[in-house]
């Protein structure tokens, strides 16, 4: 009996070491889906979190650090600004890259706010060369919504980045890139800055 | 008093029909006189943009698209092919052609939208956006602390059981058979074990998923042109096209047909009861998505470009499933 037991644990021991093995491999060149689940499930943790409740500020504040190294920032302020980026020189490209980082960084983290025990559930990824795209389902069971959520992705060096995400067929990059040519088109590259260091 | 509330939704529909024909440049994606100005995307031509008083600004890239007008006949899936075509000849104006794959497929999803009713539209926004925050919030949340999350789903359900002859009609003139047959199930399995639609064991026990399909998405799939936006009053964003959708939809909607007092008379429909029915659900939804607008607006640089852009794009895709 006893020598059964011990193989047992003996046997859930290794099993243990061979999955977390293989996690840890699989984690080394982590594709699409896996850079996107890590990086959700860190969110999840924070807003699952029940030190972080009632500390909206502290919580906002962690999620934007997992946001900040899960997206191609200049790959996505390049794509919203489209026609208008290459007329812009390098130092206007920063500048513009770190104002619309810093407004993504901050409304996603207060959409988060909103968070009532949705789900992720990942349906599916499809790689061609070095983009994907990871089509995911954000299930809430008590509420009986479901909204698509896909995530572009880019690969850079080894790490596969997030460039845009599309909320039921609606792209946030789409949509910024929109707003941003009819503000340039209305007025001018001037008066976007302007607007996006007051918001 | 029944009777002009009728009138004025066929007038509703006579005035958007006369207006399609009467303009039927409108009625595509693409309005006139965009060739003119989008034939210059040089750098510029930025200035002259600035200069000139545009009174219905089309962002640059737009312009692009339009390039080469398309014969009204083109259904809409089109305008995604012909996209590519039209920028080669912006791009050689605009000089680089060096990233050629990477532009192309960021202006491949460069949308077309036509807007010329935008001062009308932007005041209508600004007219929702009031209601929302002055109007249905405070009621809405009224309604949140009266009535539990669990009553206010059932509500949910249940009108969106009593709605399901849209959806049906919808499934079957699109084609969709198997949908159809889904929503019907669906029906006779939640006003039956769901005790009136209150509840949705169809989907939660038996995996029948509701299939949203509305007139305006028939339209789109028979080829019907989206046409330009219209923003209105109470109901929101929309365009030509889902206007009239929505006017039909409204005639397939059971609570039209309640009539306590006269026989079932085509022009004498009672609107009491879709009015009643479309207020709760208003209020309804409204209760359980409580700072999802306030969110968008903080997202947004230009909310009313935001939504328009927002709202098209949702519809060419619902339309493509």
């Amino acid at each position: 009996m006893k020598i059964m037991k011990i193989t047992k644990y003996l046997f859930v021991g290794l099993l243990t070491l061979l999955m977390s093995l293989a996690l840890a491999f699989s984690s080394l060149a982590a594709g699409p889906t896996e850079q996107i689940k890590a990086k959700s499930d860190l969110v999840m943790k924070i807003l699952n979190d029940p030190a972080l409740q009632n500390r909206k500020e502290k919580r906002r504040e962690l999620v934007m650090d997992v946001v900040e190294d899960m997206i191609n920032w200049q790959e996505v302020s390049r794509r919203a600004l489209a026609i208008h980026w290459k007329k812009r020189t390098p130092q206007e490209k920063e500048e513009f890259t770190n104002l619309f980082r810093d407004l993504l960084k901050r409304t996603y983290s207060e959409k988060l706010d909103i968070y009532s025990g949705e789900q992720i559930i990942y349906e599916n990824e499809t790689i061609d060369g070095n983009r994907a795209v990871v089509k995911t389902k954000v299930v809430n069971k008590k509420k009986g919504t479901e909204a698509t959520v896909d995530y572009r992705m880019l690969k850079k060096g080894e790490q596969w980045l997030a460039y845009d995400m599309v909320i039921e067929g609606i792209s946030a990059v789409n949509n910024y890139r929109v707003q941003f040519s009819e503000i340039i088109a209305s007025s001018s590259y001037d008066a976007l800055i302007k607007r996006l260091k007051d918001k | 008093m029944k009777q002009p509330y009728f009138l004025k939704l066929l007038t509703l529909v006579a005035i958007a029909l006369v207006f399609a024909s009467v303009f039927p440049q409108y009625a595509q994606s693409s309005p006139p006189g965009e060739d003119i100005r989008g034939e210059s995307t040089g750098g510029d031509s930025e200035d002259i943009r600035r200069m000139a008083p545009v009174a219905d600004p089309i962002p640059a890239g737009e312009q692009k698209a339009i390039e080469s007008p398309e014969p009204p006949e083109v259904k809409k899936s089109d305008a995604e092919a012909e996209a590519p075509s039209a920028l080669k000849s912006g791009e050689a104006a605009d000089g680089g052609v060096e990233e050629a794959t990477e532009e192309e497929e960021i202006e491949a999803e460069t949308e077309t939208i036509s807007d010329p009713l935008k001062p009308f539209n932007h005041l209508m926004f600004r007219f929702n956006d009031r209601l929302y925050f002055y109007l249905l919030k405070p009621v809405a949340r009224g309604y949140k602390a009266v009535l539990p999350e669990k009553v206010r789903l059932s509500v949910k359900n249940a009108l969106s059981n009593i709605a399901t002859p849209v959806r049906f009609i919808n499934c079957t003139l699109q084609g969709k058979l198997k949908s159809a047959g889904t929503e019907l199930a669906r029906f006779i399995v939640n006003t039956t074990w769901g005790v009136l639609g209150l509840f949705d064991p169809a989907k939660n026990s038996l995996h029948l998923e509701k299939a949203q399909e509305d007139f305006g998405q028939t339209l789109g799939k028979y080829g019907v042109k989206e046409g330009f936006y219209i923003v209105w009053p109470f109901f929101g964003p929309s365009n030509l096209r889902d206007t009239i959708g929505m006017t039909g939809d409204f005639f397939a909607d059971p609570l039209f047909y309640i009539n306590p007092h006269t026989d079932l008379g085509f022009v004498e429909v009672n609107t009491t009861y879709p009015t009643i029915g479309t207020a709760t659900d208003k209020v309804n939804e409204t209760s359980l998505t409580l700072g999802m607008y306030e969110e968008f607006k903080e997202s947004a640089i230009d909310p009313y470009v935001s939504m328009r852009s927002a709202y098209f794009e949702y519809r060419r895709n619902q339309i493509k499933k």
